[in-house]
């Protein structure tokens, strides 16, 4: 997949599991990693600035193998983006469908 | 690699961004370590599944220098921005360059432009001026004395619609950087 795409859907993607549910990094990445392909590092810095624009908050939490783990948690910034974003997507997903694929958007 | 080496790397790549901001990414990295340890991956497969340190540290300090602009805008912001993004490849060191020369070419616009201000008000007072210190103008004979003032305004005015071309342009070109910058920063 073209990279450049897949940074922007990167933002994306975090933003919806964690609307779902409370993460820590590693099983961010893990629960990306069954459905794309991404370099597992390229999440830090995106959490990193997600966090400095105030889309997240983090705390930590005592685990039961190894050190506590830092659960990262969508503020309500953070669920209007998300809710933003999935409007455009389902927009842009529409038109880019209308161009690529005429017949099975009809 | 192994996680001791990762880490050590990833602090000297690190080194110059504050401390705070360095520990916490050792310590989000040491954490992902320590989750994929005990599910089972050996330390050398995370190393090399994780970003090479050297990339992982550049793309939090474009992160970091990015979003520290946003807030504060100065010189030498700007400058340390330019410098990390330099280290994130080499066509960077190729628009460098491009972007002093656009820099220094909108400057010379903006000179230019405010001689042009200045030389349409010289024109617009030049009968004044020439009541007032006479030998300082000098006109040459057979042009109507009105004419020249009428000329100033005129040259004001076009520099006026050149000015707000101009505003556009580096409008334009300002935030055409800025995306490049953040298109960088969202690195693979």
């Amino acid at each position: 997949m073209n990279i450049q795409f897949k940074k922007g859907i990167l933002e994306l993607c975090v933003l919806s599991i964690l609307s779902r549910k409370n993460c820590y990094g590693y099983e961010l990445v893990n629960e990306i990693l069954e459905f794309m392909e991404i370099s597992e590092g390229t999440i830090y810095p995106l959490l990193r600035r997600l966090k400095m624009d105030n889309l997240v908050t983090t705390y930590l939490q005592e685990s039961n193998e190894g050190p506590p783990r830092k659960y990262y948690q969508l503020t309500e910034l953070g669920k209007e983006t998300h809710s933003e974003l999935i409007l455009e997507w389902k927009l842009f997903q529409a038109s880019i469908n209308k161009i690529c694929l005429p017949e099975e958007s009809k | 690699m192994t996680k001791e080496m990762y880490i050590k790397d990833l602090r000297n790549y690190l080194e110059g961004i504050p401390e705070a901001d360095i520990e916490e990414a050792v310590s989000d990295i040491e954490e992902y370590f320590a989750n994929g340890i005990s599910s089972g991956r050996s330390e050398d497969a995370i190393a090399s599944a994780l970003l090479t340190p050297k990339e992982l540290a550049y793309s939090i300090k474009a992160e970091y220098n990015i979003n520290s602009i946003s807030t504060k805008n100065s010189f030498k912001k700007t400058f340390v921005i330019l410098s990390s993004l330099l280290s994130l490849g080499l066509m960077n060191l190729i628009l460098l360059p491009i972007f002093f020369a656009v820099a220094l070419l909108v400057l010379s616009f903006y000179l230019t432009i405010g001689c042009l201000y200045f030389t349409g008000v010289l024109l617009f007072i030049a009968p004044i001026l020439k009541m007032i210190a006479p030998a300082f103008v000098s006109m040459s004979a057979g042009v109507p004395m009105i004419v020249v003032p009428i000329i100033g305004i005129g040259v004001v005015m076009v520099t006026y619609v050149l000015h707000q071309l101009l505003n556009k342009l580096s409008k334009k070109s300002y935030l055409f950087l800025l995306k490049y910058f953040k298109l960088h920063s969202a690195i693979c």
